[in-house]
């Protein structure tokens, strides 16, 4: 029986190639991108052995050895968002890395409306400097979702650490929680709109401690304890 | 006819060596300046840890520089007050030459008082940078290495962090309230070999970084071993 070409233009093959190879039936449809079905594997978690040719093998060991002294502790970072910023980039990694010594680390995020991320956003702008008026409106929207996100989410934790000033205003839960609560801060304070640093500087200093990048970052923030991590 | 062989001595120390090294948490504390004369107001005051902090231990810190940085006094001098002659002279402190911080805060506070004697408007000029004086938190750690023979002291000297050189090397030097270092110490009393305790005692810090340090440290015990 003599095998039937496909009549297709791109489907060019004499008699003797034919019959030495399969043809496809859709040639076309091969030629199109292959789309994934199933989301591609995340990358896999990272190690604190993995950073011993960038950091030392040391240098690994001494933080071991502090990680003991809160192993079966347990600690809850929140911030604004899971994707997409150097805060969840950062704690993508470190999540990961924390529960090898066991340090038990949950990682939650807020959640809020548009309105809420462009007043956030507004706010950043303004603690670097930029100019802005503190409206009635956006303390309102910034406490409404803060009351929101508040009433959400728990706090069993040892530790809660709240990462720049979006999640702020969460240490209201303070007192219903028995843990100890540390802002840490990721943004530079040097010169902040006096307005929205006047709003947030009473939520910041109910904290036991706030941790900044470098001392000239953190001139607004007394009389928090203040520790700095320097960065080399 | 006789020759003179050289000598290859089994160095047993009389007791081993624990490298232990330290992790520094950094505080800012209350005092702060804007001025010349706020700085000195606040140097009288500050808390001695301050003033390790801003002399030993920022040498840690700024270990890879291998000039123009001694300590933070003198730094801020220079890049946020604008005043070179200062600087030099707070910089021209060794703190190697001191075993307790009053001796050291003295030393600073008489080169402030004879400046601003001499220089009474550089008091009240406004710094560029406001100078935020620190603290830490010390956590001391044990590590992996123990050295029970000469061999394993070089080992160390080579694998441990330079958090630990600094710990046995420079902060060392309040600790022991002597003019040396932990390693120096050892050497002299428990191992015999005070020429290399010496030799190693003299290492410049200032100019080298504590990486140079180590390398310096481990060429001069392999020369004393040989």
């Amino acid at each position: 029986m003599k095998l039937v070409k496909p009549q297709t233009a791109t489907n060019e093959h004499d008699d003797a190639a034919l019959s030495a190879q399969p043809v496809s039936l859709h040639p076309e449809r091969r030629k199109a991108p292959r789309t994934w079905e199933t989301p591609p594997a995340p990358a896999p978690a990272p190690h604190l052995d993995d950073y011993q040719a960038v950091a030392g093998a040391a240098e690994i060991d001494e933080l071991r050895f502090l990680a003991r002294q809160l192993k079966g502790k347990a600690v809850k970072m929140v911030n604004s968002t899971a994707v997409g910023g150097g805060v969840a980039e950062m704690l993508n990694r470190l999540v990961p890395l924390l529960g090898e010594p066991e340090v038990a680390t949950h990682w939650d995020v807020i959640t809020g409306g548009n309105d809420f991320f462009e007043v956030t956003k507004a706010f950043h702008n303004a603690l670097h400097g930029a100019e802005y008026e503190l409206t009635r409106a956006a303390q309102e929207i910034f406490l409404t979702y803060t009351e929101q996100n508040r009433q959400r989410m728990q706090f069993p934790e040892d530790m809660v650490v709240i990462h720049d000033p979006q999640p702020a205003g969460l240490i209201a839960r303070r007192k219903d929680t028995p843990g100890r609560w540390v802002w840490r801060c990721h943004i530079d304070l040097s010169n902040p709109n006096p307005q929205v640093w006047g709003f947030l500087r009473p939520f910041i200093e109910q904290y036991d401690a706030a941790i900044f990048c470098f001392t000239v970052l953190c001139a607004a923030v007394a009389p928090t304890p203040v520790s700095v991590l320097p960065v080399h | 006819m006789t020759t003179t062989a050289q000598l290859i001595l089994p160095r047993t120390p009389a007791k081993p060596f624990y490298f232990n090294t330290s992790a520094h948490l950094l505080r800012i504390t209350t005092q702060k300046a804007n001025t010349l004369a706020e700085f000195l107001a606040a140097l009288r005051v500050c808390p001695d840890d301050s003033i390790f902090e801003h002399t030993f231990r920022t040498l840690q810190e700024h270990h890879f520089i291998r000039e123009g940085f001694s300590n933070d006094f003198a730094h801020w001098a220079l890049t946020a007050c604008n005043q070179p002659g200062l600087a030099e002279q707070l910089a021209s402190v060794d703190v190697r030459e001191f075993t307790s911080l009053g001796e050291l805060r003295d030393r600073f506070i008489q080169i402030l008082e004879k400046h601003l004697q001499l220089n009474p408007l550089d008091g009240a000029q406004i710094a560029e940078e406001t100078f935020y004086f620190c603290a830490a938190d010390i956590v001391v750690m044990p590590t992996n290495f123990v050295a029970e023979t000469m061999q394993d002291f070089v080992n160390g000297l080579r694998e441990a962090s330079v958090h630990s050189i600094h710990h046995h090397f420079i902060e060392a030097r309040l600790r022991l309230k002597l003019m040396s270092n932990d390693f120096s110490q050892w050497l002299h009393e428990d191992v015999g070999l005070t020429d290399a305790a010496r030799a190693l005692n003299r290492i410049d810090i200032y100019t080298a970084t504590l990486e140079d340090v180590r390398r310096q440290m481990v060429r001069i015990l392999e020369r004393a071993l040989t």
